[in-house]
């Protein structure tokens, strides 16, 4: 399933930020709830300190003038409450104060009727009229006096609500600037990949130089050597394909020329015996060029490239004698003896069908070139290292000069007149390489040529 | 007219050889270029075909070869490459001219007589002495009127006398030029030729010198 990296990149880093900011606010609000809580709480139990630390006082100083103390408690704490109402915070501070023994009781302005708590000592939690309180109550050590202060939960709610919207803020702000900045990052960090596939797409099937490695990140530069490479091969074999078409179709030229000249001479000539020989000439050469199309066929399959895998374990002396079997009517005509030394099965792991095409390119050259009543020698051997195949006739041999070059295309002896088409050879090279085997020419125990190929045990065979 | 072939192809060089006698041309047939500068030496041959995709030396090396020994006898360039490369190649080296194989036998003959007769710096395709006319390409002679038949040899011979109008040529050289190393010669063969046309085209034209040889003028 294809799937894009940037997008996927892109869907990671835009949701994990995402997640962090949120998580950062979340925690934020927690904090500063939990701070505003405890703010308060002690702000409230102050108040409370403070009122009963006043009331106490009034109450102390006032004890023998019983009359007079509700009174004049009563104008302080007035006083108190207005100084209270100072600070936005403290306007709805509200506080109760009672007497037990003495059925004293004070309201502030903004605080119910009904007492805010029970009698102990601490904070508390309240629901009156619809209205949340928290409670601070505290009682003076002789458990006479209690105070009650009070605050709406609706006070820190608000200023929670507050500091959770300015955290939040930034978050739908920012948050918008920051995927814009990682998509512009991401897409500039993509930008090679795109530059290469444009290079690429550009490209048409001829266009096989390699793709620039500049500016290219380290990850990606594996991927554009492996491409390179593959551009490198498949130029080889286009340039090679190329250059073999023309060849072969430049080879043949020349029997076409023949057949050509030869029909004319045929067409033209009043003479029968001249126009039997041009005869004979045109199916000689029709079956000269049939042959050498064959033969360009055959390289053209054993092509690098081309599926001929097919290796499996076959028996060497069995395709020998087989070959041999083949051949036999054409050695007979010159009355050549053809003959192989081995009979025992040699295991081989080989493409038997090459296997065989090489053989019989070899006896063909073998026969071609020996003299009539001569011998073509096959011989087998298997040795722990490897196969090794030769082949000698007593024909004329070749030069050295003639070894460099006999192997590569439509190239043909020196030395010789027989009609081949030039490329036995190079088929049999093209063969031994698929198996990794070496070819040495050498001058045979009767002048002639031999022709040893060793096929080693150990390498296998090349699969291309 | 003699010809030098060099091509290594049995079956073209074995037609080129066999159509152009139907041509009177002959010719000489070497499959490679080893032998070259000693044929060229021994024989004078009035052009060189020249196959470029010989075994051993190419057709290209050869012609180098052959312009450094000084020889200026055409030269046609017998090539399976089409490129214009190729062409031009041959035609710097010194190639007057060149034909893509396959090519049409009847054209190699008619470039052939181009390439002799501009090399004897005519530029009419006829030949002429008096009322003797000589068509090569068509193979044909009248004399007035009247249309002469001749035999091939006879017809070389004729032909090689009116190419050197002017100029002795003997016995040896007449030789040379209307017969191939592989054909036998009978030691009067050319008198008997010479009697032979003389009895067609009438006793003057052709001037017998003493001890030298031949010639029309």
């Amino acid at each position: 399933m294809p799937y894009s990296i940037r997008q996927r990149l892109l869907v990671f880093i835009l949701s994990l930020t995402f997640i962090s900011w949120s998580m950062i606010a979340v925690i934020n609000y927690f904090n500063a709830r939990s701070e505003i809580e405890e703010l308060f709480d002690t702000h409230l139990i102050q108040s409370a300190k403070v009122l009963l630390s006043l009331v106490d006082q009034e109450l102390y100083e006032q004890d023998h003038n019983a009359d007079e103390t509700g009174e004049n408690v009563l104008f302080q704490l007035k006083d108190v409450e207005e100084h209270l109402e100072k600070h936005k915070y403290e306007k709805l501070l509200a506080f109760q104060i009672s007497m037990n023994n003495a059925g004293f009781k004070f309201n502030s302005a903004g605080a119910p009727d009904e007492p805010l708590s029970d009698n102990t000592t601490g904070l508390s939690d309240i629901v009156v009229n619809g209205i949340h309180w928290r409670v601070y109550t505290l009682l003076d050590p002789a458990n006479i006096i209690v105070i009650r202060v009070a605050e709406p939960h609706s006070l820190r709610s608000d200023l929670v609500s507050e500091i959770a919207l300015s955290l939040l803020i930034p978050l739908f702000i920012g948050l918008p600037i920051i995927f814009i900045l990682i998509w512009k990052t991401v897409d500039i960090i993509f930008s090679p990949l795109n530059r290469i596939a444009e290079d690429i797409q550009r490209r048409n099937s001829a266009q096989l130089d390699p793709v620039s490695g500049f500016d290219v990140p380290t990850e990606i530069q594996p991927l554009i050597n492996a491409l390179n490479k593959l551009f490198y091969r498949l130029d080889r074999v286009i340039r090679n394909e190329r250059r073999f078409t023309a060849d072969a179709a430049h080879e043949l030229r020349t029997p076409l020329a023949g057949l050509k000249t030869q029909a004319q001479i045929a067409k033209r000539t009043q003479d029968p015996q001249k126009r039997e020989h041009a005869l004979q000439n045109i199916l000689k050469s029709v079956d000269r060029t049939t042959h050498l199309i064959e033969q360009l066929l055959t390289l053209a399959r054993l092509e690098p490239g081309v599926n001929n895998t097919n290796y499996s374990d076959c028996d060497l002396t069995r395709i020998v004698q087989e070959t041999i079997a083949d051949a036999l009517p054409l050695a007979g005509k010159k009355n050549i003896i053809l003959q192989v030394n081995e009979a025992n099965s040699i295991q081989i792991h080989a493409n038997a069908q090459a296997l065989s095409i090489l053989l019989r390119n070899l006896l063909d050259n073998a026969i071609r070139y020996t003299p009539e009543n001569g011998r073509v020698d096959v011989h087998l051997e298997d040795t722990p290292t490897g196969v090794s195949l030769s082949i000698a006739d007593n024909g004329p041999g070749i030069t050295d000069d003639d070894k460099e070059y006999v192997f590569k295309r439509f190239s043909r002896s020196n030395e010789n007149r027989e009609s081949g088409s030039g490329l036995g050879l190079s088929i049999v090279k093209q063969i031994a390489d698929l198996h990794h085997a070496v070819i040495n020419l050498s001058k045979s125990s009767e002048n002639g040529l031999q022709v040893d190929i060793f096929f080693p045990r150990a390498r296998q065979p090349v699969t291309t | 007219m003699r010809l030098l072939l060099i091509e290594d192809d049995e079956i073209l060089g074995d037609g080129i050889v066999a159509g152009l006698k139907e041509f009177s041309y002959i010719t000489d047939w070497l499959r490679d270029g080893r032998q070259m500068e000693s044929a060229i030496a021994s024989t004078e041959y009035d052009a060189i075909i020249l196959d470029l995709g010989l075994p051993g030396e190419s057709g290209l090396t050869l012609l180098v070869k052959l312009r450094k020994m000084g020889k200026n006898l055409p030269v046609l360039i017998l090539t399976a490459r089409d490129t214009i490369d190729d062409k031009v190649k041959g035609l710097d080296l010194g190639a007057d001219d060149y034909m893509i194989k396959p090519f049409d036998l009847d054209e190699l003959a008619a470039r052939l007589r181009a390439l002799i007769r501009r090399d004897h710096g005519r530029t009419s395709p006829l030949l002429k002495h008096n009322d003797l006319e000589m068509n090569p390409a068509e193979h044909s002679v009248v004399k007035g009127n009247t249309t002469i038949e001749l035999s091939a040899k006879e017809f070389s011979l004729l032909q090689l006398l009116m190419e050197n109008s002017g100029k002795a040529l003997s016995k040896r050289k007449i030789e040379d030029n209307i017969y191939a190393w592989s054909e036998e010669i009978e030691s009067n063969a050319i008198e008997v030729h010479i009697h032979n046309i003389r009895k067609k085209i009438g006793p003057d034209i052709i001037k017998t010198i003493r001890d030298v040889g031949y010639i029309i003028k």
